[in-house]
């Protein structure tokens, strides 16, 4: 062993005043050359003075917050004796096990914050729903590909014309937003505004109407009713087909729109027809009532 | 949204220009912990300004060595102020019936900077024996209390005088390394710089 070493294990008794004076000699030579000799004298003095402001009982209870908070925090990494004596406390009850209990208070809240903020972060966004929906269907490489170059084929019919006076060219659909019949007149009895749908159109040309209904998307969620959409000429059915409520479609702007087809060569021009969507429920107060009615001609 | 470190780090630099955003996030880690806990303080703003200001003297006292863990930190400081706080007040309330309250007595402006002073110091002390081993606890009571010559405590505990040096100097060891952690995020350390 050297003799710094020597040196070293005399200055607890160096600075309690008991050392005889040949070590205290020895100390005080050695303290002028070595740093780390004066650390260990300063951390003796230090001990020295805390020594005496308080008893050891004083001293040991109630534990220093950070001991408690890394025995809440990291008991397995805690030294087993200073856990022991930690535990020692805690059983005794008083300030101590008070604080280990908020502690674990405070973990559980920390953790439970931040499982929140993970189910959040994984909880997709509005954007990223619309986007993973649409990624499954039509944007799914291969057929966006597709649909572009469609698309592309059609870009110079489009820029030709071809689309006079409304008919769409071959395979596009000719889309008219169709608003119900709301209006009121003043005798109390519903306006039938027409809607003229001009063009003159070939076998086969279809025209795409989307009817914007007055249901609201809660409507939608009754499950027991079915619907039929009409088209009618002077009280007459001539054409109808069934929906159920996977047939409508719900807009951004919260509105209910039920796509239909329809063939405007089978129809006479000039005449006057009338769309309407009835509901069918049986034994249900709604059952044949209108909810969407519209008038409407072919006009050349 | 959970942070990741290069956020932790912003939000530590943010901090300690003292953006107000960011010290508003810090803020909100600070509020998790008082706020977390039964602590039933009685004046938890006040809990939260104290360790809010806090995190910025450690900050700007350049004790952060690590701006990624800035959060943790954070949260430990926390937790170590409501545990000191908490400890105060309870034994305050216990207080209450008796017929002096010494922390309610009038003081003047150096003792009472004395008296904080010497809280201070019990705290380092109270840190420092709690974390040695009961056997430095025992010796730590012989030398520097009793403060007895190497020879008696020898006899006293049946080993050699250089056994006993040797036992005394380790323990002389730990207590500076904990001494040291503790300075890490002592507030009287920070007031000293």
């Amino acid at each position: 062993m050297s003799d710094r070493h020597l040196v070293e294990e005399k200055i607890a008794w160096y600075v309690n005043g008991t050392l005889d004076e040949a070590g205290r000699r020895e100390v005080e030579r050695a303290l002028a050359d070595s740093p780390k000799i004066a650390a260990l004298l300063e951390q003796a003095r230090l001990n020295l003075a805390l020594a005496g402001l308080a008893s050891p009982e004083e001293v040991l209870s109630p534990i220093h917050p950070r001991i408690l908070v890394d025995y809440v925090e990291k008991p397995e990494t805690m030294d087993p004796s200073l856990r022991a004596f930690v535990e020692a406390e805690v059983d005794k009850g008083g300030p101590t096990r008070e604080c280990v209990e908020r502690l674990y208070e405070v973990e559980a809240a920390l953790r439970s914050a931040e499982k929140g903020r993970e189910a959040i972060e994984e909880t997709p966004t509005f954007f990223a729903r619309i986007w993973s929906a649409l990624a499954a269907s039509v944007l799914r490489p291969v057929p966006a590909l597709a649909y572009l170059l469609v698309l592309a084929a059609m870009v110079p019919l489009l820029l030709q014309g071809v689309r006079e006076p409304t008919v769409a060219p071959a395979g596009l659909l000719e889309r008219i937003v169709v608003d119900s019949d709301r209006s009121v007149r003043a005798d109390g009895t519903a306006e039938t505004e027409l809607l003229a749908i001009a063009g003159s159109f070939a076998a086969g040309d279809v025209l795409l109407l989307e009817l914007r209904t007055d249901l609201a998307p809660e409507d939608l969620e009754r499950t027991d009713l079915s619907y039929r959409s009409e088209i009618l000429r002077g009280g007459e059915t001539l054409w109808s087909g069934m929906h159920d409520r996977s047939h409508f479609e719900i807009r951004a702007d919260g509105s209910v729109i039920l796509p239909l087809p329809i063939y405007p060569a089978s129809l006479d021009s000039g005449a006057e027809y009338l769309l309407r969507i009835v509901v069918l429920a049986p034994g249900d107060p709604l059952d044949g009532e209108a909810l969407y009615q519209r008038r409407f001609a072919i006009r050349p | 949204m959970a942070l990741n470190a290069e956020e932790i780090i912003e939000v530590y630099k943010g901090f300690e220009d003292g953006r107000t955003r960011e010290t508003t996030v810090v803020r909100s880690w600070v509020e998790a912990v008082v706020h977390g806990g039964n602590w039933r303080f009685g004046d938890s703003e006040g809990v939260v300004q104290d360790v809010v200001l806090k995190l910025y003297q450690l900050v700007k006292a350049g004790k952060v060595q690590e701006p990624g863990g800035f959060q943790k930190m954070a949260y430990t400081v926390a937790k170590f102020r409501c545990v000191d706080i908490y400890q105060a007040e309870r034994r305050r309330r216990e207080r209450e019936g008796a017929e002096i309250d010494v922390e309610q007595m009038p003081v003047s402006s150096s003792s009472a900077d004395e008296a904080l002073r010497q809280r201070e110091q019990m705290e380092t002390l109270a840190y420092i024996v709690q974390r040695l081993s009961k056997t430095c606890r025992e010796l730590w009571d012989l030398v520097y209390r009793q403060k007895k010559p190497q020879s008696d405590i020898a006899e006293e505990l049946g080993v050699t005088v250089n056994n006993l040096r040797v036992r005394v100097h380790r323990c002389l060891e730990s207590a500076r390394k904990i001494y040291a952690e503790h300075a890490m995020l002592s507030v009287s350390e920070v007031r000293d710089e």
